[in-house]
């Protein structure tokens, strides 16, 4: 297996030498920029295979890197984000970030994050199952099986686990959802989705109290789980 | 023309209609209105109170006159009565009825009966209606009862029906605010009999009354004014609701009225007049005197100030002005005010317009171009003979009396010496010299009797034969006649051109005095100055004693008169400087409420409100003239405004400074968030890093103090997140995402990431009701539930129950209770608990002592509560009460 381009823009010193120190460690090809322009620099010369994304860059906004990296890569993008900003954290996974990680963070967590979105990047797009923690989902036959069970949904609950299974591992925002599913008119009634997420829970999860695999993202939208969620 | 168009409604009007509208605020007038006692006006209202009752209104009776009706007597019962208050009035003891108790009161609705009552002289209003006014104002509903005779506009047609003096009024712009008019009618015949089977007034007084008052003429005329006046009142009311309702109808061009004023008895009926006309024509009307520059007597000026005011009742915009000319005054205030016609009394002929031919209706009806004139007749016309006297305005000063007659003696004195030099004959050109220089100096009157004097002095001391009035020549006759005529044109002539330039300089001498008080204020660059100079200016300009209270902060008027004020204001008379503030009316010295304090307060009001109160003291309580008045108005609005303009530039200062650390605490928040967060990222990450197997396997030792050094870092993490929370929150800068969500998920899912912590305990969570949707910010409201939960986790003893139960109920609120089986919160700190850094001595060290005052402020943010109690079984509980909706919304 090749080694893997980790590609790191943050401003912090600290912060880059524990990276590359903590993923080198974990066999990871560790590279790294310190402002907006080194890291555009970066992607396009360097190709990484995956980006870590520092939210504030001393000469603009973590936000407008990801714009201009989207509009000729598909790179998977982590965010390194502080607490308290549930509105940049939206915006980000819209413009096409795959995650984030909220600082401080234990290295394990990123580890996790990062591995399950390297995982769904290199199976085939058009897979034509998904398998996690018990769960099937048959795309093909439009069927779904817990512990190799299998369970009815309704057209509506089949379509939002769809659309979190094709992102497994990804955060998809809740405005994201409401215009998938339910179109662009009804994009304010999130009721609906809280709704389905319960019944969905109940049918998939073993104690749906305790959700392990449809993860609430509080304030920002809901995740499939593709490996059990370490705390 | 009016520069408002012809189909279009007064902007006027549609004001007074939304004024109305808006006067919903304000109590409800509804006035029981009947043709005459004992209709039964107090039963009929009586009655509604008990009604309004019934449906659940708080309805108190502020005062009713039974009259020995003992079917009054028995409707009281069952309603709750304020007592009178008892005052004392040279040495007699009176009842009268309590505002104050009625206002501290402050029920629903509030019956007070006999509206035109006057009240005892020492009693804040001189009249009922402004007793009821002031309930109105304070929000409460009032219930009166009214007869026809006493409204000012028909007062003097019953009295020339009836024979009967009508002294207690009640102006028509009172009636006017009325909500509702309720007419309590009888037929005349009835009504006689309820008057002999007394059960109008006790026997005796009723053979009386009934030859006065009550016969069946009289009854039927007054009834026929009742009737009258509620129809005009009701199609006043649909006037009002077109308006508001925009409803198309033809509208009429706006007119407006003018009416001049005089000091005549006359004017008061003309007054009158206009203001039905006005009514009718659904107009603005102003009161115009025009002031010539006489000096009145005092009955005329106090008159005068009567009719003045009666206008302004009856709600006319007065105007006084000086000017040489009735005719040319009350054009120019035409013109002014585009005023489409001027109403004007028929003044009888005086004895020079009859010589010349030409009265001053004459003049006016000539010039007022576009203006119509309307005349109307007088019926207490001036007593023919008296015209003459009054033509010649002989309301000089006596000084100027004097002067004239003085003059006159020392110059015949002094052509005794010069007689033998120059003879007779030019001695008559002294006196004529005389003559010419006092029309310089006083009056026509004066004028008038120097002439006379001279004349006949002459012709006694100098014409031959000396001291005779004989007159031996027949051109000595003529001499003196035409002497006697020259004096008299010319005199007049100067007194006359006196006069003109006295009105000019006057009118001069205002126009300067505003624009001096303008360009001092204009100079000021400070609150505290610009109060100095009003005052200082004020009271030099009218030789007064001047107060001035301001505004507070808190929109209350500060008590203590503002530094500069020349005077100190008495407890009692900083309550009337209060009232006057709190009712935006002039009160105190020569106003209609609290007359007998020692000056007059004047509210200033700005276009942003009222900014404070003006006392003026002048000199032995007099009254200052109308025009005088009015120059203080022009003061008073210039001061309010520049107070006014004071004011926001102060607020603006502070709101600056307000800025400015506002910026600095942003800034502050960024730098710490930032420097503080980063090297706890860098150690979380660091020993996170070195305790995963992959970076090599590590003594059972090192294992230990990594997993301490990860535990530090967290929990340092939480306080700098607890802090920065905090400072947000009291700076203001938490914004609520408000969205619909249902409380059971926030619930469970703080649960569940408190797991780690809450190893030690085991968590109950239970729901009670069906609908736990809530509009809230998940993420906020769930760290207020995660704090309270971990400080119950804190204080509960190992191995036994958390309890969280979550009760939604049909209300808009939704309770949650956590309670937990510690040592329960000291009773010490049961008030304090939710502030900042007030920790129980029995919690372990680590907390932060901020987590309960944040979990708080979330809470309360949400419109919420929460109350920290201690169970009875041990233990304490933290209850949380949580609307569904925002208060706004749920309106």
């Amino acid at each position: 297996m090749p080694l893997i381009r980790v590609l790191c823009i943050d401003d912090e010193r600290q912060i880059r030498k524990l990276l590359k120190i903590g993923l080198e460690a974990e066999g990871f090809l560790y590279s790294d920029a310190a402002n907006l322009n080194e890291g555009l620099d970066a992607v396009v010369k360097q190709k990484p295979d995956l980006v870590l994304l520092d939210l504030n860059l001393p000469d603009g906004y973590g936000l407008d890197l990801l714009k201009r990296i989207r509009e000729f890569s598909d790179v998977p993008v982590i965010v390194l984000s502080v607490k308290d900003q549930e509105a940049d954290k939206i915006a980000l996974l819209e413009s096409g970030a795959d995650d984030y990680v909220t600082k401080p963070f234990a290295m394990g967590e990123l580890l996790a994050r990062m591995r399950a979105i390297l995982r769904r990047n290199t199976v085939p797009s058009a897979l034509p199952q998904f398998r996690a923690g018990g769960l099937e989902i048959d795309f093909e036959r439009r069927e779904v099986r817990v512990h190799g069970e299998k369970i009815h949904l309704t057209p509506t609950e089949y379509n939002l686990l769809c659309l979190l299974a094709k992102n497994a591992g990804k955060v998809v925002t809740t405005q994201q959802i409401m215009r998938e599913i339910w179109g662009p008119g009804l994009a304010n009634e999130t009721g609906y989705l809280r709704v389905y997420i319960t019944t969905l829970r109940k049918k998939i999860e073993s104690v749906p109290d305790a959700p392990k695999l449809l993860i609430n993202e509080p304030a920002v939208g809901y995740r499939l789980a593709t490996v059990p969620v370490v705390e | 023309m009016p520069l408002s168009g012809e189909n279009r409604p007064d902007a006027d009007l549609l004001l007074s209609a939304v004024n109305k509208a808006e006067s919903e605020r304000r109590g409800r007038l509804r006035i029981f209105f009947g043709m005459a006692a004992g209709v039964g006006k107090t039963c009929a209202m009586l009655r509604a109170a008990h009604r309004l009752r019934g449906e659940g209104c708080d309805v108190v009776v502020g005062l009713v006159e039974t009259h020995g009706r003992r079917e009054t007597g028995l409707l009281i019962d069952g309603l709750e009565v304020i007592p009178r208050a008892r005052v004392e009035y040279q040495n007699v003891v009176l009842e009268e009825f309590d505002l104050n108790a009625a206002l501290a009161r402050k029920p629903h609705t509030i019956v007070v009966d006999e509206l035109p009552h006057t009240n005892v002289p020492t009693s804040r209003h001189p009249k009922r209606y402004q007793d009821i006014l002031e309930l109105l104002d304070a929000g409460i509903n009032v219930m009166t009862a009214l007869n026809v005779q006493h409204l000012e506009s028909v007062a003097d047609s019953v009295e020339s029906i009836t024979n009967v003096h009508v002294q207690e009024r009640v102006p028509d712009s009172f009636i006017d605010i009325a909500s509702d008019i309720e007419l309590v009618d009888l037929v005349p015949e009835e009504l006689i009999k309820r008057l002999e089977d007394g059960k109008i007034y006790a026997h005796d007084k009723a053979a009386l009354a009934a030859n006065n008052f009550f016969r069946k003429g009289n009854l039927t005329a007054l009834r026929e004014m009742a009737l009258h006046f509620t129809a005009s009142f009701v199609d006043q009311e649909l006037q009002d609701y077109r308006t508001l309702k925009h409803i198309d109808a033809t509208w009429k061009a706006a007119d407006r009225l003018l009416v001049a004023v005089s000091p005549g008895q006359n004017s008061e009926n003309l007054i009158r007049m206009a203001r039905q006309r006005a009514f009718q024509l659904k107009g603005r009307w102003f009161a115009v005197h025009i002031d010539l520059g006489r000096v009145l007597t005092a009955s005329a000026q106090k008159k005068l100030h009567q009719n003045l005011n009666l206008a302004r009742e009856l709600g006319a915009e007065v105007i006084s002005v000086r000017d040489t000319d009735v005719v040319t005054g009350l054009l120019r205030i035409g013109k002014q005010k585009n005023a489409t016609q001027i109403l004007i009394g028929k003044s009888p002929h005086t004895f020079w317009q009859k010589i010349l031919g030409r009265s001053m209706l004459d003049r006016l009806i000539a010039t007022s171009g576009e203006i119509e004139v309307h005349v109307y007749g007088d019926n207490s016309a001036a007593k023919p003979g008296t015209d003459f006297i009054a033509s010649l305005n002989l309301t000089s000063s006596r000084h100027q009396y004097l002067l004239a007659v003085s003059a006159t003696s020392l110059t015949t004195i002094l052509s005794f010496a010069l007689y033998d030099v120059i003879g007779y004959t030019a001695i008559s050109l002294i006196y004529l010299s005389v003559v010419l220089t006092l029309g310089l100096l006083v009056g026509r009157g004066p004028l008038v009797v120097a002439a006379t004097i001279s004349a006949l002095a002459w012709d006694y001391c100098f014409i031959p034969p000396r001291y005779t009035f004989y007159i031996g020549k027949l051109e000595d006759y003529l001499t003196l006649g035409i002497y006697f005529v020259v004096a008299m044109v010319m005199g007049n002539l100067m007194a006359r051109l006196r006069l003109r330039e006295q009105v000019l300089m006057t009118r001069e001498e205002r126009v300067a005095a505003v624009y001096n008080f303008s360009r001092i204020l204009s100079r000021s660059t400070s609150l505290q100055e610009t109060v100095s100079k009003t005052i200082e200016f004020i009271s030099r300009f009218f030789s007064a004693r001047v107060s001035l209270n301001l505004r507070e902060k808190d929109g209350k008027l500060n008590l203590q008169a503002a530094e500069g004020s020349n005077r100190k204001l008495s407890p009692k008379e900083a309550s009337v400087a209060f009232w006057a503030f709190e009712n935006k009316k002039p009160a105190g010295c020569h106003t209609d409420t609290l007359p007998l304090a020692a000056a007059t307060y004047y509210p200033l009001i700005s276009t942003g409100g009222i900014v404070g109160v003006l006392g003026l003291r002048l000199r032995k309580k007099i009254r200052l003239r109308p025009d005088q008045e009015e120059i203080l108005f022009a003061f008073v609005n210039h001061a309010a405004i520049t107070i006014e303009r004071d004011f926001l530039a102060s607020e603006k200062r502070r709101a600056r400074v307000a800025e400015e650390s506002e910026k600095l605490h942003a800034a502050i928040l960024n730098s710490i968030s930032h420097e503080l967060r980063t090297p706890i990222a860098v150690i979380r990450g660091a020993v996170s890093a070195m305790q995963l197997s992959s970076t090599g396997a590590l003594p059972p030792a090192h294992r230990d103090l990594l997993a301490e050094a990860d535990l530090a870092a967290r929990k340092l993490n939480v306080l700098v997140s607890n802090l920065l929370d905090m400072s947000r929150i009291e700076a203001g800068k938490i914004r609520l995402n408000r969205q619909n969500h249902d409380l059971r998920d926030i619930i469970k899912e703080a649960v569940e990431r408190l797991s780690s912590e809450l190893a030690d305990d085991s968590v109950r969570v239970d729901f009670h009701g069906k609908d736990f949707s809530c509009n809230c910010d998940y993420t906020l409201l769930q760290q207020a539930l995660i704090n309270i939960i971990a400080n119950a986790a804190i204080h509960n003893k190992p191995q036994t129950e958390i309890s969280v139960s979550c009760v939604a109920g049909p209300t808009n609120e939704i309770k949650v209770r956590i309670s937990d089986n510690g040592a329960g919160i000291p009773a010490d700190l049961l008030t304090t608990v939710f502030e900042k850094f007030v920790r129980s001595p029995a919690a372990s060290p680590g907390g932060t002592g901020l987590g309960l005052p944040i979990a708080k402020s979330i809470i309360e943010l949400h419109g919420g509560s929460i109350a920290a109690t201690n169970r009875p079984t041990g233990g304490a509980a933290f209850e949380i009460l949580l609307p569904r909706r925002p208060e706004t919304e749920s309106k």
